[in-house]
Protein backbone atom coordinates (compact mmCIF):
# COMPACT_ATOMS: atom_id res chain seq x y z
CA UNK A 1 0.00 0.00 0.00
CA UNK A 2 1.58 3.24 -1.16
CA UNK A 3 0.44 6.40 0.59
CA UNK A 4 1.40 10.01 0.03
CA UNK A 5 3.55 9.68 3.16
CA UNK A 6 5.41 6.71 1.59
CA UNK A 7 6.19 8.85 -1.46
CA UNK A 8 7.37 11.79 0.66
CA UNK A 9 9.56 9.46 2.70
CA UNK A 10 11.09 7.85 -0.42
CA UNK A 11 11.75 11.30 -1.88
CA UNK A 12 13.54 12.41 1.26
CA UNK A 13 15.63 9.20 1.28
CA UNK A 14 16.55 9.89 -2.35
CA UNK A 15 17.26 13.59 -1.68
CA UNK A 16 14.68 14.81 -4.17
CA UNK A 17 12.31 17.68 -3.43
CA UNK A 18 8.85 17.04 -4.88
CA UNK A 19 5.73 19.17 -5.05
CA UNK A 20 2.33 18.07 -3.74
CA UNK A 21 1.18 17.55 -7.31
CA UNK A 22 4.13 15.29 -8.01
CA UNK A 23 3.42 13.35 -4.81
CA UNK A 24 -0.12 12.53 -5.95
CA UNK A 25 0.87 11.37 -9.41
CA UNK A 26 3.91 9.43 -8.14
CA UNK A 27 1.69 7.64 -5.65
CA UNK A 28 -0.64 6.50 -8.44
CA UNK A 29 2.23 5.50 -10.74
CA UNK A 30 4.13 3.56 -8.07
CA UNK A 31 0.96 1.71 -7.05
CA UNK A 32 0.28 0.62 -10.63
CA UNK A 33 3.86 -0.37 -11.35
CA UNK A 34 4.29 -2.29 -8.10
CA UNK A 35 1.01 -4.15 -8.67
CA UNK A 36 2.39 -5.21 -12.04
CA UNK A 37 5.88 -6.31 -10.91
CA UNK A 38 4.55 -8.13 -7.83
CA UNK A 39 3.73 -10.98 -10.21
CA UNK A 40 7.23 -12.37 -9.74
CA UNK A 41 6.28 -13.59 -6.28
CA UNK A 42 4.25 -16.35 -7.90
CA UNK A 43 7.48 -17.87 -9.27
CA UNK A 44 8.91 -20.74 -7.24
CA UNK A 45 12.54 -20.09 -6.44
CA UNK A 46 14.55 -22.48 -4.31
CA UNK A 47 14.90 -21.46 -0.68
CA UNK A 48 18.66 -21.98 -0.74
CA UNK A 49 19.17 -20.08 -3.97
CA UNK A 50 20.39 -16.96 -2.19
CA UNK A 51 19.82 -13.60 -3.73
CA UNK A 52 21.80 -11.17 -5.75
CA UNK A 53 25.14 -12.33 -4.34
CA UNK A 54 24.75 -15.79 -5.86
CA UNK A 55 22.72 -14.92 -8.91
CA UNK A 56 24.90 -12.08 -10.13
CA UNK A 57 28.01 -14.20 -10.52
CA UNK A 58 31.46 -13.65 -9.10
CA UNK A 59 33.35 -10.44 -8.66
CA UNK A 60 36.26 -9.57 -10.91
CA UNK A 61 39.22 -8.43 -8.85
CA UNK A 62 42.51 -6.87 -9.83
CA UNK A 63 45.59 -5.53 -8.13
CA UNK A 64 45.13 -2.10 -6.58
CA UNK A 65 47.81 -0.43 -8.64
CA UNK A 66 48.43 3.29 -9.00
CA UNK A 67 48.19 4.09 -12.71
CA UNK A 68 48.83 7.83 -12.71
CA UNK A 69 50.86 10.47 -10.92
CA UNK A 70 49.11 12.17 -8.04
CA UNK A 71 47.21 15.30 -9.02
CA UNK A 72 47.40 15.00 -12.81
CA UNK A 73 43.63 15.07 -13.21
CA UNK A 74 42.82 17.39 -10.30
CA UNK A 75 42.58 20.66 -12.18
CA UNK A 76 40.47 19.17 -14.98
CA UNK A 77 38.04 17.52 -12.58
CA UNK A 78 37.70 20.34 -10.06
CA UNK A 79 37.01 22.74 -12.94
CA UNK A 80 33.69 20.89 -13.48
CA UNK A 81 32.39 21.59 -9.97
CA UNK A 82 29.69 24.23 -9.49
CA UNK A 83 31.44 25.45 -6.31
CA UNK A 84 35.16 25.13 -5.67
CA UNK A 85 38.09 26.67 -3.90
CA UNK A 86 41.59 25.88 -5.11
CA UNK A 87 41.88 22.11 -5.47
CA UNK A 88 38.73 21.43 -3.45
CA UNK A 89 35.02 21.04 -4.05
CA UNK A 90 33.17 23.22 -1.58
CA UNK A 91 29.80 22.58 0.06
CA UNK A 92 27.79 24.43 2.67
CA UNK A 93 28.59 23.80 6.32
CA UNK A 94 27.64 20.20 7.23
CA UNK A 95 27.69 20.35 11.03
CA UNK A 96 26.06 23.27 12.77
CA UNK A 97 25.37 24.20 16.38
CA UNK A 98 21.68 23.87 16.96
CA UNK A 99 20.47 24.75 20.43
CA UNK B 1 27.23 13.55 -56.14
CA UNK B 2 26.94 11.30 -53.10
CA UNK B 3 23.66 9.45 -52.67
CA UNK B 4 23.33 9.42 -48.88
CA UNK B 5 20.12 7.40 -49.00
CA UNK B 6 21.83 4.27 -50.26
CA UNK B 7 25.35 4.85 -48.98
CA UNK B 8 26.89 2.11 -46.83
CA UNK B 9 30.18 2.02 -44.93
CA UNK B 10 31.73 -0.26 -47.53
CA UNK B 11 30.70 1.99 -50.41
CA UNK B 12 31.87 5.11 -48.55
CA UNK B 13 35.16 3.29 -47.84
CA UNK B 14 35.62 2.63 -51.56
CA UNK B 15 34.79 6.23 -52.50
CA UNK B 16 37.17 7.64 -49.87
CA UNK B 17 40.02 5.26 -50.67
CA UNK B 18 39.77 5.85 -54.43
CA UNK B 19 39.66 9.63 -53.79
CA UNK B 20 36.27 9.88 -55.45
CA UNK B 21 35.30 11.96 -52.42
CA UNK B 22 37.30 13.55 -49.63
CA UNK B 23 36.59 13.12 -45.92
CA UNK B 24 35.47 16.76 -45.88
CA UNK B 25 33.11 16.23 -48.87
CA UNK B 26 31.47 13.27 -47.21
CA UNK B 27 31.11 15.07 -43.88
CA UNK B 28 29.82 18.18 -45.68
CA UNK B 29 27.11 16.15 -47.42
CA UNK B 30 25.88 14.81 -44.06
CA UNK B 31 26.03 18.22 -42.37
CA UNK B 32 23.97 19.68 -45.24
CA UNK B 33 21.39 16.94 -44.73
CA UNK B 34 21.28 17.70 -41.00
CA UNK B 35 20.73 21.39 -41.76
CA UNK B 36 17.88 20.42 -44.05
CA UNK B 37 16.07 18.00 -41.74
CA UNK B 38 17.08 18.54 -38.12
CA UNK B 39 14.75 21.47 -37.39
CA UNK B 40 11.85 19.12 -38.04
CA UNK B 41 13.19 15.79 -36.74
CA UNK B 42 15.42 17.05 -33.90
CA UNK B 43 17.78 14.08 -33.84
CA UNK B 44 20.92 16.16 -33.23
CA UNK B 45 21.47 18.22 -30.09
CA UNK B 46 24.73 19.56 -31.52
CA UNK B 47 26.79 19.20 -34.67
CA UNK B 48 30.48 19.08 -33.81
CA UNK B 49 33.23 21.01 -35.60
CA UNK B 50 36.36 18.88 -35.38
CA UNK B 51 38.66 19.91 -38.26
CA UNK B 52 41.67 18.10 -36.78
CA UNK B 53 39.84 14.76 -36.94
CA UNK B 54 38.97 15.43 -40.59
CA UNK B 55 42.57 16.32 -41.47
CA UNK B 56 43.93 13.29 -39.64
CA UNK B 57 41.48 10.92 -41.33
CA UNK B 58 42.33 12.36 -44.76
CA UNK B 59 46.04 11.95 -43.99
CA UNK B 60 45.51 8.29 -43.04
CA UNK B 61 43.72 7.72 -46.35
CA UNK B 62 46.33 9.64 -48.36
CA UNK B 63 49.10 7.57 -46.80
CA UNK B 64 47.28 4.35 -47.61
CA UNK B 65 46.69 3.61 -43.93
CA UNK B 66 42.92 3.68 -43.90
CA UNK B 67 40.97 1.47 -41.49
CA UNK B 68 37.37 0.30 -41.96
CA UNK B 69 35.98 3.45 -40.27
CA UNK B 70 38.51 6.10 -41.38
CA UNK B 71 36.58 9.22 -42.40
CA UNK B 72 33.17 7.65 -41.66
CA UNK B 73 30.73 10.12 -40.01
CA UNK B 74 29.27 8.69 -36.80
CA UNK B 75 26.60 10.22 -34.55
CA UNK B 76 27.12 9.66 -30.82
CA UNK B 77 24.38 9.24 -28.24
CA UNK B 78 24.51 12.04 -25.70
CA UNK B 79 25.40 9.68 -22.82
CA UNK B 80 28.78 8.62 -24.29
CA UNK B 81 31.63 10.99 -23.48
CA UNK B 82 34.10 12.58 -25.91
CA UNK B 83 36.90 14.63 -24.36
CA UNK B 84 36.25 18.35 -24.75
CA UNK B 85 32.67 17.96 -26.02
CA UNK B 86 29.41 18.44 -24.16
CA UNK B 87 27.61 15.30 -23.02
CA UNK B 88 24.33 15.94 -21.24
CA UNK B 89 22.43 12.63 -21.37
CA UNK B 90 19.61 14.99 -22.47
CA UNK B 91 19.27 16.13 -18.87
CA UNK B 92 19.05 19.64 -17.41
CA UNK B 93 21.40 18.53 -14.66
CA UNK B 94 24.24 17.99 -17.18
CA UNK B 95 23.23 20.71 -19.64
CA UNK B 96 26.67 22.37 -19.58
CA UNK B 97 28.82 19.34 -18.74
CA UNK B 98 31.95 19.09 -20.89
CA UNK B 99 33.56 15.66 -20.73
CA UNK B 100 37.16 15.53 -19.44
CA UNK B 101 37.97 12.14 -21.02
CA UNK B 102 37.09 9.76 -23.85
CA UNK B 103 34.86 6.71 -23.44
CA UNK B 104 36.69 3.52 -24.47
CA UNK B 105 34.45 3.15 -27.54
CA UNK B 106 35.45 6.70 -28.54
CA UNK B 107 39.16 5.89 -28.10
CA UNK B 108 38.70 2.87 -30.35
CA UNK B 109 36.83 4.88 -32.98
CA UNK B 110 39.46 7.64 -32.84
CA UNK B 111 42.20 5.10 -33.52
CA UNK B 112 40.30 4.25 -36.71
CA UNK B 113 40.04 7.89 -37.77
CA UNK B 114 36.23 7.91 -37.53
CA UNK B 115 34.52 11.33 -37.61
CA UNK B 116 32.19 12.25 -34.73
CA UNK B 117 29.58 14.30 -36.55
CA UNK B 118 27.52 15.29 -33.54
CA UNK B 119 25.73 14.23 -30.38
CA UNK B 120 22.19 12.96 -30.63
CA UNK B 121 19.07 13.20 -28.52
CA UNK B 122 17.80 10.52 -26.13
CA UNK B 123 15.43 9.99 -23.24
CA UNK B 124 16.99 11.62 -20.18
CA UNK B 125 19.71 9.29 -18.83
CA UNK B 126 18.39 6.66 -21.28
CA UNK B 127 15.19 6.30 -19.26
CA UNK B 128 12.26 5.98 -21.62
CA UNK B 129 11.10 4.42 -24.84
CA UNK B 130 10.17 7.38 -27.03
CA UNK B 131 12.77 10.19 -26.61
CA UNK B 132 9.86 12.23 -25.19
CA UNK B 133 11.76 12.30 -21.88
CA UNK B 134 14.59 14.45 -23.27
CA UNK B 135 14.88 17.75 -21.42
CA UNK B 136 15.56 19.45 -24.75
CA UNK B 137 12.70 18.29 -27.01
CA UNK B 138 11.21 15.25 -28.71
CA UNK B 139 13.00 13.48 -31.56
CA UNK B 140 10.38 12.80 -34.22
CA UNK B 141 10.24 9.77 -36.43
CA UNK B 142 11.76 10.71 -39.84
CA UNK B 143 9.22 8.39 -41.55
CA UNK B 144 6.23 10.18 -39.96
CA UNK B 145 6.97 13.23 -37.83
CA UNK B 146 3.68 12.91 -35.93
CA UNK B 147 5.16 9.79 -34.38
CA UNK B 148 7.94 9.04 -31.92
CA UNK B 149 11.35 7.85 -33.03
CA UNK B 150 11.40 5.39 -30.16
CA UNK B 151 13.89 5.40 -27.37
CA UNK B 152 15.93 5.79 -25.53
CA UNK B 153 18.37 5.95 -28.49
CA UNK B 154 15.75 7.77 -30.61
CA UNK B 155 18.23 10.41 -31.77
CA UNK B 156 20.69 7.73 -32.92
CA UNK B 157 18.06 5.86 -34.95
CA UNK B 158 16.52 9.04 -36.38
CA UNK B 159 19.96 10.44 -37.30
CA UNK B 160 20.67 7.36 -39.43
CA UNK B 161 17.12 7.18 -40.84
CA UNK B 162 17.15 10.84 -41.92
CA UNK B 163 20.60 10.31 -43.52
CA UNK B 164 22.25 12.67 -41.04
CA UNK B 165 24.98 10.14 -40.25
CA UNK B 166 26.18 6.91 -41.82
CA UNK B 167 26.01 5.11 -38.48
CA UNK B 168 25.36 5.96 -34.83
CA UNK B 169 26.20 4.64 -31.41
CA UNK B 170 23.38 4.01 -28.97
CA UNK B 171 23.04 2.22 -25.65
CA UNK B 172 20.61 -0.57 -24.78
CA UNK B 173 19.45 -1.38 -21.25
CA UNK B 174 15.99 -2.82 -22.02
CA UNK B 175 15.59 -2.31 -25.75
CA UNK B 176 16.91 1.22 -26.25
CA UNK B 177 18.82 0.39 -29.45
CA UNK B 178 16.47 -2.19 -31.00
CA UNK B 179 13.11 -0.46 -30.43
CA UNK B 180 14.06 2.90 -32.04
CA UNK B 181 15.83 1.02 -34.85
CA UNK B 182 12.60 -0.91 -35.46
CA UNK B 183 10.48 2.29 -35.37
CA UNK B 184 12.80 4.19 -37.75
CA UNK B 185 13.40 1.39 -40.27
CA UNK B 186 17.10 0.84 -39.55
CA UNK B 187 19.25 -1.94 -38.06
CA UNK B 188 20.17 -1.92 -34.36
CA UNK B 189 22.47 -4.31 -32.50
CA UNK B 190 22.43 -4.92 -28.76
CA UNK B 191 25.69 -6.81 -28.20
CA UNK B 192 26.37 -9.45 -25.54
CA UNK B 193 26.55 -7.85 -22.08
CA UNK B 194 30.22 -7.17 -21.37
CA UNK B 195 31.40 -7.49 -24.97
CA UNK B 196 31.71 -3.70 -25.36
CA UNK B 197 33.28 -1.54 -22.67
CA UNK B 198 30.92 0.76 -20.77
CA UNK B 199 33.76 3.00 -19.60
CA UNK B 200 32.58 6.52 -20.48
CA UNK B 201 28.93 5.52 -20.86
CA UNK B 202 26.81 7.28 -18.24
CA UNK B 203 25.53 4.43 -16.11
CA UNK B 204 21.82 3.74 -15.97
CA UNK B 205 21.41 0.09 -14.84
CA UNK B 206 24.88 -1.38 -14.65
CA UNK B 207 23.98 -5.07 -14.83
CA UNK B 208 22.11 -4.46 -18.11
CA UNK B 209 23.73 -1.52 -19.98
CA UNK B 210 25.58 -2.11 -23.24
CA UNK B 211 26.72 0.16 -26.10
CA UNK B 212 25.92 -0.86 -29.67
CA UNK B 213 25.63 0.42 -33.25
CA UNK B 214 22.65 1.57 -35.30
CA UNK B 215 23.13 1.54 -39.08
CA UNK B 216 21.35 1.12 -42.40
CA UNK B 217 22.19 -2.52 -42.84
CA UNK B 218 23.54 -5.53 -40.99
CA UNK B 219 27.00 -5.41 -42.59
CA UNK B 220 27.54 -1.86 -41.30
CA UNK B 221 26.56 -2.79 -37.73
CA UNK B 222 29.08 -5.62 -37.89
CA UNK B 223 31.87 -3.30 -39.05
CA UNK B 224 31.24 -0.94 -36.11
CA UNK B 225 30.77 -3.74 -33.57
CA UNK B 226 34.08 -5.33 -34.59
CA UNK B 227 35.82 -2.02 -33.84
CA UNK B 228 34.20 -1.20 -30.49
CA UNK B 229 34.12 -4.68 -28.88
CA UNK B 230 36.82 -6.23 -26.74
CA UNK B 231 38.36 -6.47 -23.30
CA UNK B 232 38.99 -3.17 -21.49
CA UNK B 233 40.85 -2.96 -18.17
CA UNK B 234 38.61 0.03 -17.33
CA UNK B 235 35.44 -2.11 -17.36
CA UNK B 236 35.82 -5.36 -15.44
CA UNK B 237 32.65 -6.84 -16.93
CA UNK B 238 34.43 -7.04 -20.29
CA UNK B 239 36.94 -9.55 -18.95
CA UNK B 240 34.33 -11.34 -16.82
CA UNK B 241 32.17 -11.73 -19.89
CA UNK B 242 35.05 -13.15 -21.92
CA UNK B 243 35.99 -15.51 -19.08
CA UNK B 244 32.44 -16.84 -18.89
CA UNK B 245 32.46 -17.42 -22.61
CA UNK B 246 35.75 -19.28 -22.28
CA UNK B 247 37.00 -17.28 -25.20
CA UNK B 248 38.87 -14.16 -26.13
CA UNK B 249 38.06 -11.36 -28.52
CA UNK B 250 39.91 -13.02 -31.37
CA UNK B 251 37.85 -16.22 -31.39
CA UNK B 252 36.14 -16.91 -34.68
CA UNK B 253 32.51 -18.03 -34.59
CA UNK B 254 31.78 -20.48 -37.37
CA UNK B 255 28.76 -19.39 -39.35
CA UNK B 256 26.23 -21.87 -40.76
CA UNK B 257 24.55 -22.41 -44.10
CA UNK B 258 21.15 -22.49 -42.43
CA UNK B 259 20.00 -21.87 -38.88
CA UNK B 260 17.51 -23.49 -36.55
CA UNK B 261 15.35 -20.62 -35.35
CA UNK B 262 13.08 -20.98 -32.34
CA UNK B 263 9.86 -19.01 -31.98
CA UNK B 264 8.32 -18.68 -28.49
CA UNK B 265 4.80 -18.68 -29.95
CA UNK B 266 2.73 -18.59 -26.79
CA UNK B 267 4.75 -15.66 -25.49
CA UNK B 268 4.81 -13.50 -28.61
CA UNK B 269 1.24 -14.05 -29.69
CA UNK B 270 -0.23 -12.52 -26.57
CA UNK B 271 1.09 -9.04 -27.17
CA UNK B 272 1.37 -8.44 -30.91
CA UNK B 273 -0.72 -6.05 -33.00
CA UNK B 274 -2.37 -7.89 -35.95
CA UNK B 275 -0.31 -5.96 -38.53
CA UNK B 276 2.94 -6.72 -36.67
CA UNK B 277 1.93 -10.38 -36.49
CA UNK B 278 1.35 -10.44 -40.23
CA UNK B 279 4.85 -9.10 -40.95
CA UNK B 280 6.40 -11.42 -38.36
CA UNK B 281 4.72 -14.48 -39.88
CA UNK B 282 5.78 -13.52 -43.39
CA UNK B 283 9.38 -13.03 -42.15
CA UNK B 284 9.33 -16.53 -40.69
CA UNK B 285 7.88 -17.92 -43.92
CA UNK B 286 10.67 -16.28 -45.93
CA UNK B 287 13.33 -17.69 -43.63
CA UNK B 288 11.76 -21.14 -43.87
CA UNK B 289 11.61 -20.91 -47.67
CA UNK B 290 15.33 -20.05 -47.66
CA UNK B 291 16.06 -23.33 -45.90
CA UNK B 292 16.20 -22.27 -42.27
CA UNK B 293 14.35 -24.46 -39.81
CA UNK B 294 11.61 -22.68 -37.85
CA UNK B 295 10.57 -24.47 -34.67
CA UNK B 296 8.16 -23.64 -31.85
CA UNK B 297 9.83 -23.26 -28.49
CA UNK B 298 8.91 -22.36 -24.96
CA UNK B 299 11.23 -20.39 -22.70
CA UNK B 300 9.85 -21.14 -19.24
CA UNK B 301 9.25 -18.01 -17.11
CA UNK B 302 10.06 -15.69 -20.02
CA UNK B 303 6.82 -13.78 -19.36
CA UNK B 304 8.46 -12.59 -16.13
CA UNK B 305 11.33 -10.77 -17.86
CA UNK B 306 9.45 -7.47 -17.90
CA UNK B 307 8.47 -7.43 -14.19
CA UNK B 308 12.01 -8.57 -13.29
CA UNK B 309 13.37 -5.74 -15.41
CA UNK B 310 11.14 -3.12 -13.81
CA UNK B 311 12.45 -4.12 -10.38
CA UNK B 312 16.18 -4.51 -11.05
CA UNK B 313 16.52 -1.58 -13.45
CA UNK B 314 15.00 1.09 -11.13
CA UNK B 315 16.99 -0.34 -8.20
CA UNK B 316 20.21 0.17 -10.15
CA UNK B 317 18.98 3.54 -11.45
CA UNK B 318 18.34 4.81 -7.92
CA UNK B 319 21.89 3.90 -6.98
CA UNK B 320 23.56 5.22 -10.16
CA UNK B 321 21.64 8.52 -10.14
CA UNK B 322 22.81 9.36 -6.62
CA UNK B 323 26.02 10.78 -8.11
CA UNK B 324 24.11 13.75 -9.52
CA UNK B 325 24.18 15.88 -6.39
CA UNK B 326 25.39 19.28 -7.57
CA UNK B 327 28.73 18.93 -5.78
CA UNK B 328 31.35 17.52 -8.13
CA UNK B 329 29.87 18.33 -11.55
CA UNK B 330 26.58 19.24 -13.19
CA UNK B 331 24.02 21.85 -12.25
CA UNK B 332 23.33 23.18 -8.77
CA UNK B 333 20.25 24.90 -7.34
CA UNK B 334 21.18 26.39 -3.99
CA UNK B 335 19.11 26.13 -0.84
CA UNK B 336 19.59 27.17 2.78
CA UNK B 337 21.91 24.32 3.69
CA UNK B 338 23.63 21.32 2.10
CA UNK B 339 20.59 19.08 2.49
CA UNK B 340 18.47 21.65 0.66
CA UNK B 341 21.14 21.99 -2.03
CA UNK B 342 20.77 18.28 -2.76
CA UNK B 343 16.98 18.29 -2.61
CA UNK B 344 16.51 21.35 -4.82
CA UNK B 345 19.19 20.37 -7.32
CA UNK B 346 17.80 16.87 -7.85
CA UNK B 347 14.16 17.94 -7.56
CA UNK B 348 14.59 20.83 -9.96
CA UNK B 349 16.98 19.44 -12.55
CA UNK B 350 15.94 15.78 -12.96
CA UNK B 351 12.93 14.96 -15.13
CA UNK B 352 9.69 13.21 -14.12
CA UNK B 353 10.59 9.73 -15.41
CA UNK B 354 14.04 9.77 -13.76
CA UNK B 355 12.44 10.75 -10.43
CA UNK B 356 9.79 8.05 -10.84
CA UNK B 357 12.45 5.39 -11.35
CA UNK B 358 14.64 6.64 -8.50
CA UNK B 359 11.69 6.45 -6.09
CA UNK B 360 10.61 3.05 -7.38
CA UNK B 361 14.19 1.80 -6.96
CA UNK B 362 14.44 3.32 -3.50
CA UNK B 363 11.23 1.48 -2.58
CA UNK B 364 12.26 -1.99 -3.83
CA UNK B 365 15.64 -1.65 -2.11
CA UNK B 366 14.25 -0.42 1.18
CA UNK B 367 14.37 -2.50 4.33
CA UNK B 368 11.34 -4.79 4.52
CA UNK B 369 10.81 -4.93 0.75
CA UNK B 370 14.32 -5.86 -0.40
CA UNK B 371 13.73 -9.63 -0.23
CA UNK B 372 10.29 -9.58 -1.79
CA UNK B 373 11.35 -7.45 -4.73
CA UNK B 374 15.07 -7.07 -5.37
CA UNK B 375 16.35 -10.45 -4.17
CA UNK B 376 13.38 -12.28 -5.63
CA UNK B 377 13.88 -10.57 -8.98
CA UNK B 378 17.52 -11.69 -9.08
CA UNK B 379 16.48 -15.27 -8.34
CA UNK B 380 13.91 -15.21 -11.12
CA UNK B 381 16.48 -13.60 -13.43
CA UNK B 382 18.86 -16.46 -12.75
CA UNK B 383 16.18 -19.05 -13.51
CA UNK B 384 15.21 -17.34 -16.77
CA UNK B 385 18.88 -17.20 -17.79
CA UNK B 386 19.24 -20.94 -17.14
CA UNK B 387 16.07 -21.64 -19.11
CA UNK B 388 17.36 -19.54 -22.00
CA UNK B 389 20.64 -21.52 -22.05
CA UNK B 390 18.67 -24.77 -22.26
CA UNK B 391 16.67 -23.44 -25.20
CA UNK B 392 19.93 -22.58 -26.97
CA UNK B 393 20.95 -26.25 -26.73
CA UNK B 394 18.05 -26.95 -29.12
CA UNK B 395 18.08 -23.92 -31.43
CA UNK B 396 20.72 -21.57 -32.87
CA UNK B 397 18.66 -18.40 -32.75
CA UNK B 398 15.38 -17.11 -31.36
CA UNK B 399 13.06 -14.91 -33.42
CA UNK B 400 10.57 -12.42 -32.06
CA UNK B 401 9.11 -9.13 -33.22
CA UNK B 402 11.16 -6.21 -31.84
CA UNK B 403 8.06 -4.36 -30.64
CA UNK B 404 4.37 -5.19 -30.22
CA UNK B 405 3.33 -2.31 -32.51
CA UNK B 406 4.83 0.18 -34.95
CA UNK B 407 5.84 3.72 -33.84
CA UNK B 408 3.11 5.32 -31.74
CA UNK B 409 1.93 8.93 -31.82
CA UNK B 410 3.81 11.60 -29.89
CA UNK B 411 1.98 12.07 -26.58
CA UNK B 412 0.04 8.81 -26.89
CA UNK B 413 1.64 7.12 -23.88
CA UNK B 414 3.16 9.97 -21.88
CA UNK B 415 0.48 9.92 -19.19
CA UNK B 416 0.65 6.19 -18.59
CA UNK B 417 4.13 5.02 -17.51
CA UNK B 418 3.06 1.36 -17.36
CA UNK B 419 1.77 1.43 -20.95
CA UNK B 420 5.14 2.86 -21.99
CA UNK B 421 6.95 0.11 -20.04
CA UNK B 422 4.96 -2.61 -21.84
CA UNK B 423 6.64 -1.43 -25.07
CA UNK B 424 9.76 -3.28 -23.84
CA UNK B 425 8.03 -6.67 -23.58
CA UNK B 426 9.98 -8.33 -26.43
CA UNK B 427 13.31 -6.59 -25.89
CA UNK B 428 14.15 -6.80 -22.16
CA UNK B 429 14.67 -10.59 -22.27
CA UNK B 430 18.01 -10.19 -24.05
CA UNK B 431 19.18 -7.70 -21.40
CA UNK B 432 17.99 -9.81 -18.48
CA UNK B 433 19.89 -12.83 -19.85
CA UNK B 434 22.83 -10.86 -21.32
CA UNK B 435 22.60 -12.36 -24.82
CA UNK B 436 23.02 -10.41 -28.09
CA UNK B 437 20.04 -9.40 -30.24
CA UNK B 438 19.53 -7.48 -33.44
CA UNK B 439 16.54 -5.68 -34.97
CA UNK B 440 16.31 -5.74 -38.76
CA UNK B 441 13.62 -3.98 -40.85
CA UNK B 442 11.09 -6.67 -41.82
CA UNK B 443 8.33 -4.73 -43.54
CA UNK B 444 6.04 -1.72 -43.38
CA UNK B 445 2.62 -1.11 -41.94
CA UNK B 446 0.64 1.39 -44.01
CA UNK B 447 -0.78 4.05 -41.76
CA UNK B 448 -2.69 6.95 -43.35
CA UNK B 449 -0.45 6.68 -46.36
CA UNK B 450 2.81 6.76 -44.46
CA UNK B 451 4.70 3.47 -44.24
CA UNK B 452 5.77 2.60 -40.69
CA UNK B 453 8.62 0.17 -40.28
CA UNK B 454 8.44 -2.99 -38.19
CA UNK B 455 11.53 -4.91 -37.12
CA UNK B 456 12.33 -8.60 -36.86
CA UNK B 457 14.38 -9.39 -33.77
CA UNK B 458 16.91 -12.22 -33.82
CA UNK B 459 18.48 -13.33 -30.54
CA UNK B 460 21.64 -15.46 -30.27
CA UNK B 461 23.58 -17.21 -27.48
CA UNK B 462 26.28 -15.22 -25.64
CA UNK B 463 29.08 -14.02 -27.96
CA UNK B 464 27.41 -15.38 -31.10
CA UNK B 465 26.94 -11.95 -32.71
CA UNK B 466 28.39 -13.42 -35.91
CA UNK B 467 25.32 -15.68 -36.22
CA UNK B 468 23.10 -12.60 -35.96
CA UNK B 469 25.12 -10.86 -38.68
CA UNK B 470 25.19 -13.92 -40.91
CA UNK B 471 21.55 -14.87 -40.58
CA UNK B 472 20.58 -11.18 -40.59
CA UNK B 473 22.35 -10.60 -43.91
CA UNK B 474 20.67 -13.68 -45.37
CA UNK B 475 17.30 -12.31 -44.20
CA UNK B 476 17.92 -8.82 -45.60
CA UNK B 477 18.10 -10.06 -49.18
CA UNK B 478 14.97 -12.23 -48.97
Amino acid sequence: MITNETVTHLASLAHISITNEETDSLKNDLEKILAYVEDINSVDTEINQGGVSQAAGSNVVREDEITNDAGVYTEKLVALAPQKEGDYFTVKKILSHND
Amino acid sequence: MINLETLTIQEARRMLDTKEVSVQDLLGAYVAKIEERNAEVFAFLEVFTRPKDVARAQKMIDEGKSQPLTGIPIAIKDNIVIEGEKASASSKILEDYVAPYDATVITRLKAQGAIFIGRVNMDEFAQGGSTENSAFGVTKNPCDTMRVSGGSSGGSAAAVAMHGALVALGSDTGGSIRQPASFCGVVGLKPTYGSVSRHGLMAMASSLDVIGPIAKNVADTKIVFDVIKGVDPLDSTTSASQAVAGSDASIVVTTKETYTIGVPRAFVEKGMDPEVKEIFESSLAKLAAAGHMIVDIEIPLFEYTLPVYYILMPAEVSSNMSRYDGVRYGGLIEGEDLQEDYMKTRGGLLGAEVKRRILLGTYVLSSGYYDAYYNKAWQVRKKITENMSKVFEEVDLIAMPTTPSPAFLIGEKTNDPLAMYLEDIFTVGANITGVPAISIPAGNVENSGKPLSVGLQLIAPHHKEDWLFDCGQKFEIL
